[in-house]
């Protein structure tokens, strides 16, 4: 009878305890599930600024993001990141890709750093180099926005080459390119066809031959119909298409550009350009990494009509021009003039009533090379000048939003009031107290 | 009635020189790891202004030392002062005379229940109380503090309601502390094994204790999380009641 009653309070004990464990897990799931979440931060942390809330609720279709991201804090940084756009539209998908276990994907996709995200939408996809709000939404708009660009290395005098896996090749940056849904082609100038807008953005990077005539006027046409140009050289190699440049009012210092205060940030000969500062253009809006140049040409640059050129990338005030590469000269000649040196500029001219054509020189190709593209910001601004040549460059700012409580100030007793309060006197106090119970218990 | 039990189940940690003890070791690493997060803020405030966005004193200092005393209260603090609630009286033989009362077993849960949580409400306002005494020489981000504030409540309601019932399977304080402190470190540790697919690594998630508190430190208040503790607290209360009611009718 007894065993009977404790099997049967038994049986609906345990009846209870499951009944109730299902019900207990509807009210959790029902609550992930509908739930209403609210940013009780001052600075809205966690939600998303209201532009990239503007492109995020623009956007047609789903959205897929691949993370490759190796490391338990990283993930929960970017999951946390990616759950801002989630809470903007939910057809947002984030998945994780250990960079470990696919190595193959990661080559194929062109991943280079940990934490890099491939955004899928549509039927495009393009990598986000650093998982940031800025980062992730202009991507997000660029996807929404345009078709494929193309970009097209001249060949033929020697210029880079976008195979050219050695350090001085351009192998790295084509690939870059292609994975942030470029199309990247290569034109030989000597094929006899005509090199026509078509081109996309041209990019003529280190020919190490002299052009011919043909090949100049052929230049000169694409230039005039209004074709968009990158033209990086490097001191000492004439291409002999400074004439090119003339009528837009570029011009090249012969030599190498020395500037000394690079070689306290990079620590190399002081012929190795660093830049920190960018002016506000939209080309380089919003950098603040160091790009570097190793060996430069200084640009000069001469006002024309109906040309707005703007300098992108400036030395220090201490630079100078010589004439042979630096060997541990590290003050100027008597008689040199120092001043800061232009050494890229950004150009634009109104070709037709609603098009402008767009031009970037740079005294460097190195920067771009395998060798030097990872360096600081290099890649950025490798990537921000291909951009800002295919007219990709509405660059949506997201607003900086500071926390209301930055600063501390204490002076000096209010410090040692804080820190021995609360780490000597209160726990001290507690003690005395465990001390006078414990007495009192042992006299009872 | 319950006020009258949880007074008394109060007092009694008091007692004891253990409460005393808990609070002092508490507060001495409180203050430390405070102090430490104090001096970080220090050394990265002048270069704050130049990041995106930039975290303030109550996200690099307040919100890791409320998470700090959500894993004290976890790992040690939960499993110590809950022990004895039941066990205790049914060791010391004086769980009949409860049963004999005229009292009705949730109140008795419940009192005892609001007794510990007391008892944990007691160290939060210490933990508390040194962010706010930064407000000498500084601002404090009082929306993200209060949702901090408010997980940290949530937290310690279902650690006390799961050491509680764990008190009660038991009539031994010894076995009651292990069972709550694996209870409880199971449940933290789930959070670990996030790196799972799809439905697996959702269960796990939810399941988690820790992963419903972070997002409360980041002043991201989500009602899945609160419903995720109250669910939790009220189902080890529920057990609880109907354990010591099963044991009121054997008995």
């Amino acid at each position: 009878m007894i065993v009977r009653s404790r099997i049967l309070t038994w049986g609906s004990q345990g009846a209870f305890v499951l009944l109730w464990l299902a019900i207990a897990t509807l009210v959790v799931a029902i609550g992930e599930r509908y739930r209403y979440t609210a940013d009780w931060t001052a600075n809205g942390r966690n939600s998303l600024s209201a532009p990239s809330v503007a492109i995020v609720k623009a956007l047609r279709g789903p959205v897929r993001v691949d993370a490759f991201v190796h490391g338990g804090a990283k993930q929960r940084a970017i999951r946390a990141l990616i759950a801002k756009y989630r809470r903007v539209d939910p057809r947002i998908r984030l998945t994780f890709v250990n960079p470990n276990k696919h190595p193959a994907r990661v080559r194929r996709v062109g991943i280079t750093f940990n934490g890099e995200l491939q955004i899928h939408y549509g039927k495009r996809a393009a990598l986000v180099l650093s998982p940031t709000e800025i980062g992730i939404t202009n991507q997000l708009a660029r996807l929404e926005r345009t078709g494929l660009q193309r970009i097209t290395f001249l060949t033929g005098n020697g210029e880079r080459g976008i195979t050219n896996a050695g350090p001085l090749g351009l192998s790295s940056w084509a690939h870059q390119l292609r994975a942030r849904g470029l199309r990247v082609t290569t034109f030989d100038i000597a094929s006899g066809h005509a090199l026509t807008p078509a081109a996309g953005v041209l990019v003529i990077a280190d020919p190490r031959a002299p052009f011919l005539a043909g090949e100049r006027k052929m230049l000169v046409r694409y230039l005039a119909s209004g074709g968009s140009l990158l033209w990086l050289f490097e001191p000492g190699h004439t291409d002999g298409l400074g004439a090119l440049m003339r009528p837009f009012g570029i011009g090249v210092r012969t030599g190498f550009a020395v500037d000394p205060t690079s070689s306290l940030l990079t620590g190399e000969s002081p012929g190795f350009i660093a830049v920190t500062h960018y002016p506000n253009q939209d080309l380089v809006r919003g950098m603040h990494l160091v790009t570097v140049f190793p060996s430069a040409a200084a640009l000069t640059l001469k006002p024309v009509n109906g040309v707005k050129a703007t300098p992108i990338l400036q030395t220090d005030s201490g630079a100078w021009v010589q004439h042979r590469p630096l060997k541990g000269l590290i003050r100027p000649k008597p008689g040199t003039k120092t001043g800061a040196l232009t050494l890229g500029v950004a150009l634009t001219r109104p070709v037709r009533p609603s098009s402008r054509q767009r031009i970037v020189a740079i005294g460097d190709s190195d920067f771009v090379s395998n060798a030097y593209l990872g360096e600081g910001g290099n890649m950025t601004l490798a990537m921000n000048a291909a951009n800002w040549l295919t007219h990709d460059d509405a660059f949506i700012n997201v607003p900086n939003r500071p926390s209301p409580d930055l600063t501390l100030i204490l002076t000096a007793p209010e410090e040692d009031v804080i820190t021995f309060g609360f780490l000597v006197i209160l726990p001290l106090a507690f003690a005395g107290l465990g001390i006078a119970t414990w007495w009192r218990r042992r006299r009872l | 009635m319950i006020r009258t039990i949880a007074w008394r189940e109060f007092r009694s940690l008091f007692l004891s020189p253990l409460a005393f003890v808990i609070l002092a070791v508490t507060q001495l690493i409180l203050a430390r790891l405070f102090l430490a997060h104090v001096n970080l803020f220090l050394m990265v405030e002048s270069r704050l202004p130049t990041l995106p966005n930039p975290p303030g004193l109550t996200t690099l200092v307040a919100a890791p030392l409320l998470g700090n005393v959500g894993v004290l209260l976890l790992l040690i603090i939960a499993p110590l002062a809950t022990m004895r609630l039941v066990a205790d009286e049914r060791h010391n033989k004086t769980l009949p005379l409860l049963f004999s009362a005229p009292i009705s077993m949730r109140d008795i849960v419940l009192g005892k229940y609001l007794g510990v949580l007391g008892f944990f409400l007691v160290i939060t306002a210490l933990a508390l109380a040194m962010p706010l005494a930064l407000l000498i020489g500084g601002h404090l981000d009082f929306g993200m503090l209060a949702c901090g504030l408010l997980g940290l409540v949530l937290l310690a309601a279902a650690l006390a309601a799961v050491g509680l019932f764990v008190s009660t399977l038991t009539q031994y304080p010894a076995v009651a502390v292990m069972g709550t402190f694996g209870i409880l470190f199971l449940l933290w540790i789930l959070g670990y094994a996030n790196s799972g697919h799809g439905l697996g690594r959702r269960i796990v998630a939810t399941l988690s204790i820790v992963d419903h508190y972070e997002p409360f430190l980041r002043g991201l208040f989500s009602t899945a999380n609160v419903v995720y503790y109250l669910v939790l607290t009220l189902t080890c209360l529920l057990f609880a009641v109907r354990k010591l009611e099963s044991e009121r009718v054997g008995a």
